[in-house]
């Protein structure tokens, strides 16, 4: 909400406290001030009178004028000055930056020419002078106030800030300049300022009276409506004007201004009919499905069962708590006025105005709990200020139809009681009773309290407390959140539980990193146009944009994405990974959640790291490693199955699998595959893993014993036909090597001129050792032997010469 | 002749002990015992010496010679020991050889970093689904269906009622749903909203944080997250508490450390304030309580949440948070 810090000071007496101090308070009570704004910029603009409109000789959107402007030491009494708006007559008396002022914003005003024609100076719209941040044209003063050559400055009372203060959604009582003041009031213990000079109101018997009104929906809590006659409608004199401009409204004429400033100034929602236009008695019904009411917007509006509306008897006049209807609204011809202040069901209006799209100030409060105490005051007030703006005749009364229920509730204030051991315990603070009720009564509480027990009751325009808990918010509100101490909870036996998932992650990272690969975190969101390749994807129902329309079943998009950011940046060379959540939809089970597994995935991509020491580029044999170090880490034996994969190139793609579990895919990525606008470059190896399915691979480590006794080493070099995986050899090594077979690695593979083209050689070394004692050659030649024998006889292979 | 010797032998001894590398060294070869050294051109003038005195001036000056150059092997020995006057250098300019040096990103250091400290405190890590029940993400946190305290968290809808978390404090409720008071634990993960601009990103990461025993105070949630603050942004940082209102805690505060681009004297960042919003908090509200079955008359228990970008964004100067998205490299290498 928009407020003005000079009116707010009209509201309650805060003669010695600084604008700093007010804006503080306001903070640290829980009316966050979001923004300030100085009005205090604006120099050298003066009223002046339009005397003379001419057109431009030669710019169809610009007038020249002759600008009256008598100013103390000036030569001339008049200026020329060059104008784009169009919305005046000769003789309105408008804002004029002279030659040398300056505006909002620090903007400086200097003589122009413009399309041939000299201006000196400017005339002003409220946005120059920082009173809106759109106009439709210059701001035009209402004439009899002001005489030309006036101080702008100290007419519009710019010697002001501007404040946007969050409310919460609890606090609906201060949307407005008094329940902002009572906030001020509470908390720098001032009283409030009677600013307010309406009188009191009585109620009339709807018996007989030109409108009755009945309510006959359940969400029409009350209906307070008042006649008013012969109103003049015509602009709004100066200060009505400021007050709505300084408060983010703009004004339109004294009617509509009137029912907007009780709006601002006590918060309470207010409507006019063009009383003439209404045809019998009131009625507060709810909608038929299907209906259609046409709105003050000018816009048609299809209603369900449930919206609340307003009508007499041919019509609906009104969107309950909304906005007015279209074709009883006030126009320049209204004489005869019904105002309306009224109560409604927060939820019903919040429904309505929410499925509208209709989010007016009247919905936004009537959704936050207005004060029903108020509507006397609101009518009183609107007549009040009818009767001095627009010449109206108001009735002495009007008429208040109530719920029996509301009023009911209305006669019995709820009243809640609070334990002071509740109070000291919850707030770990040592209080009595009478501080607590002290600091309930500065907020306008009426309390009554014993040593151990404080009763409040609550007034009407607080319907955020309900309960102990919220008395006790209020009191440590006022006490001060920052004086309370500062201890630590002193809880014991609660049981620590290790995080399973955060484990893994954690040390799915660690190898990652430490391997040289950076980690990525990307949205989850895949765009609309891959969603035919991945049909499990869940869809929004709101989506930021067709980007970000559905949740994403794998990690792949984002990561390619990742890599075209960077390479289109000229950063050639990664190795990146993501660890994050990916959707499964069920299917055509909407009804269930997706299902949410942790995915891994990795890209890699030209070289290792910016060194001397290795040339080439990353290749799919980096990507295995990697692979292989986190299932090492992690304790998972994962196994390589070369298979054919869409999205890889022939030939270079593997199934990755724990125990038999499938757990993804790594390979060459094929650049003319369905992802080809996210694949730039023919040499991405990528490999994506699920995670979660390696849960129950894992096993328990349990020491192994190893042995003192040295071991013996001893070196295969054999020759083989390429179409054998390195995988079997080893495999077929490790089945024949007996018990004392430690390690088997191929630490050297040739192919080339020496041996036949479709030969491949491949050197090994098998260590031997023995738990128990030192292994002599005599023991381990023959099981040599028996291996050598195998190889040759399941895979044709020889021994080469050396 | 004799006297020769003598000297030089005693300069010999003299200037060896001033030989400290590798030059000098090779100086006092070239001027004792090179070609044309003070020890070859005594042996020289050997001619003029009287025959009979000949070979024991010979036998002198040769002892003397083959001394000078076991100390002159001795030294260069010593000097090539420690490295010098030999062509194997090695040249520690040159990089090491290395896989690289990945990074964990940002978001992840700074949850590990939250969650090291509260779990020093003997809180546990707890998780729940990103994809959230209305009643886990709303319903049971005490926000009302068709009330205003809905718009505060901009919301992704999903089929079926269900939305993507906005926030992490659907955890609490999992987490009081199956494990009994007391209970200390933390979650961290992935929210989603629906909003995108330069601070606000429609992905982001929170670490929720709650404590339920039997009198869990107000004073005890200041005290902790003050102990927090000070741990992760230095013991100079201002912290202020204000009133605010979230619908799952009563009373409800957000906390603000001292701005630290400008130290509090206001700033473009700081909106002149002095103050920055780092975190949500408050005592959990006797609703939340009764829709996990906890007696709100016998337990109380204090929540919080934080931002991870926030607090990274704070802690190293970075003003735009769709970088963390980004994953530009040398966004990536630099934490």
């Amino acid at each position: 909400m928009q407020v003005s810090l000079q009116l707010l000071r009209k509201f309650v007496d805060l003669l010695d406290i600084s604008d700093a101090e007010i804006i503080s308070t306001l903070t640290m009570t829980g009316l966050e001030v979001e923004e300030t704004h100085d009005l205090n910029q604006v120099k050298g603009v003066y009223c002046g009178r339009i005397d003379e409109i001419k057109e431009h000789p030669s710019a169809d959107k610009l007038k020249v004028l002759e600008v009256f402007l008598p100013l103390d030491g000036a030569k001339e009494n008049s200026v020329q000055i060059v104008c784009g708006a169009q919305n005046y007559k000769e003789g309105d008396l408008v804002p004029v930056a002279t030659v040398g002022a300056v505006l909002t914003g620090g903007y400086a005003i200097k003589k122009s020419r413009l399309r041939g024609v000299d201006s000196y100076g400017m005339c002003c719209s409220e946005k120059e002078l920082g009173l809106a941040e759109t106009a439709p044209g210059l701001f035009i003063f209402p004439g009899e106030e002001v005489e030309p050559g006036q101080d702008v400055a100290e007419l519009m009372e710019l010697q002001d800030t501007l404040l946007e203060i969050s409310i919460t959604p609890n606090r609906g009582d201060c949307l407005s300049y008094l329940g902002i003041a009572r906030e001020l009031a509470a908390s720098l213990k001032r009283e409030l300022l009677p600013w307010n000079k309406s009188g009191t109101l009585t109620t009339l018997n709807m018996a007989g009276a030109p409108v009755s009104i009945t309510l006959s929906s359940a969400a029409g809590f009350r209906y307070g409506g008042m006649i008013i006659r012969d109103v003049q409608i015509k602009p709004s004199p100066l200060w009505m004007q400021l007050f709505l401009l300084k408060s983010g409204l703009r004004p339109i004429n004294n009617v509509v201004d009137i029912t907007n400033y009780v709006l601002l100034a006590i918060g309470h929602p207010m409507h006019s009919f063009d009383l003439d236009l209404l045809q019998g008695k009131i009625d507060v019904r709810d909608a038929r499905k299907g209906e259609i009411i046409k709105a003050l917007d000018d816009n048609d509006y299809k209603l369900e069962e449930g919206d609340l509306l307003i009508c007499d008897d041919d019509r609906a006049v009104a969107l309950a708590g909304v906005m007015g209807g279209y074709e009883s609204q006030i126009t320049e011809n209204s004489k005869n006025l019904l105002l309306e202040a009224a109560v409604f069901h927060p939820s019903s209006i919040r429904k309505t105005a929410k499925r509208l799209g209709l989010n007016t100030g009247s919905s936004f409060r009537f959704e936050r709990g207005v004060d029903s105490n108020n509507v006397h005051n609101a009518l009183a007030l609107c007549s009040h200020l009818l009767e001095k703006l627009a010449a109206a005749k108001p009735d002495t009364g009007y008429y208040d139809a109530i719920a029996a229920k509301h009023q009911k509730h209305l006669e019995n204030p709820p009243v809640i009681k609070a334990s002071l051991k509740k109070i000291t315990a919850l707030l770990g603070i040592e209080l009595s009773a009478a501080e607590c009720s002290g600091f309930l009564n500065r907020l306008g509480l009426e309390t009554e309290y014993t040593e151990d027990e404080i009763s409040c009751s609550i007034p009407s325009f607080r319907h955020d407390l309900e309960r102990p808990v919220d008395l006790i918010e209020e009191i440590v509100r006022l006490y001060g959140f920052n004086n309370v101490p500062l201890t630590i909870p002193q809880i014991s036996n609660t049981t620590a539980r290790p995080n399973a998932r955060r484990k893994l992650e954690d040390r799915v990272r660690s190898s990652l990193v430490a391997l040289g690969l950076h980690e990525v975190v990307n949205y989850s969101f895949l765009a609309a146009k891959y969603r035919e390749f991945y049909p499990t994807a869940a869809r929004l129902l709101n989506p930021l944009s067709e980007e970000h329309a559905y949740l994403r079943t794998e990690l792949i998009t984002s990561l390619l994405q990742n890599a075209r950011t960077n390479i289109n940046r000229g950063l050639k060379n990664f190795a990146l990974f993501e660890c994050g959540t990916v959707f499964q939809s069920s299917g055509k089970e909407e009804a269930q959640a997706p299902v949410e597994d942790l995915h891994l995935g990795i890209i890699l991509t030209g070289k290792p790291a910016l060194n001397w020491t290795r040339q080439d580029n990353f290749d799919l044999s980096d990507m295995v490693g990697f692979i292989s170090v986190i299932g090492d880490n992690l304790g998972f034996p994962l196994c390589f199955e070369r298979k054919t994969v869409p999205i890889y190139k022939k030939n270079f793609s593997a199934a990755i699998s724990c125990n038999g579990n499938d757990l993804g895919y790594v390979g060459l990525l094929e650049q003319s595959s369905f992802l080809k606008d996210l694949i730039q470059r023919d040499s991405y190896i990528y490999a994506e893993l699920n995670l979660s399915g390696m849960g129950k691979g894992s096993k328990k480590k349990l020491f192994k014993h190893y042995s003192p006794f040295p071991g013996l080493e001893l070196e295969l070099s054999i020759v083989i036909d390429k179409k054998y995986p390195a995988g079997d050899i080893i495999e077929q090594i490790q089945q024949n090597g007996g018990n004392n077979l430690e390690k088997v690695e191929i630490y050297d593979i040739y192919s080339g001129d020496k041996i036949k083209g479709n030969e491949k050689s491949y050197n090994i070394s098998l260590s031997f050792r023995d738990l128990n004692k030192t292994l002599s050659n005599e023991e381990i030649l023959p099981v040599f032997d028996a291996i050598i024998e195998k190889l040759r006889v399941n895979f044709n292979a020889r021994l080469r010469e050396s | 002749m004799h006297e020769q010797i003598t000297e030089l032998q005693k300069e010999i001894e003299d200037l060896i002990q001033k030989v400290d590398n590798q030059k000098a060294l090779e100086d006092f070869r070239v001027q004792f015992l090179g070609r044309k050294g003070k020890i070859p051109r005594l042996l020289k003038g050997l001619g003029k010496v009287p025959t009979e005195a000949r070979p024991e001036m010979g036998q002198k000056i040769n002892t003397l010679k083959q001394a000078t150059w076991e100390k002159f092997e001795k030294l260069k020995s010593e000097f090539e020991k420690k490295g010098e006057g030999d062509n194997l250098e090695f040249d520690f300019s040159l990089p090491g050889r290395h896989p690289g040096c990945g990074r964990w990103h940002l978001i992840s250091s700074t949850i590990k970093d939250i969650e090291d400290f509260f779990i020093a405190l003997g809180y546990f890590m707890a998780d729940g689904p990103e994809v959230e029940s209305d009643f886990y993400n709303f319903e049971a946190l005490n926000f009302p269906k068709d009330h205003p305290s809905r718009d505060m968290q901009d919301t992704f809808f999903l089929p079926a009622g269900y939305v993507l978390r906005t926030h992490t404090s659907g955890v609490q409720i999992r987490t009081m749903e199956k494990i009994k008071p007391p209970i200390k634990m933390i979650a961290s993960g992935r929210v989603f909203r629906k909003d995108h601009d330069v601070t606000h990103s429609p992905v982001f990461y929170q670490v929720e944080g709650l404590a339920v025993a039997e009198k869990v105070s107000f004073s005890d949630l200041r005290g902790t997250l003050f102990a927090y603050l000070k741990w992760q942004f230095g013991d100079e940082v201002g912290i202020r508490f204000r009133p605010s209102f979230f619908p799952f805690t009563e009373p409800s505060g957000e906390v603000d450390i001292s701005c630290i681009f400008c130290k509090g004297n206001g700033c473009r960042i700081c909106a002149e304030s002095g103050w920055l919003e780092i975190l949500g908090c408050g005592m959990v509200d006797p609703e939340v309580f009764r829709h996990c079955n906890i007696d709100p008359e016998k337990y109380s228990g204090f929540a919080f949440g934080l931002g991870v970008e926030r607090i990274a964004m704070l802690k190293h100067g970075i003003s735009d948070i769709r970088l963390f998205y980004e994953n530009d490299l040398r966004f990536l290498r630099q934490f």
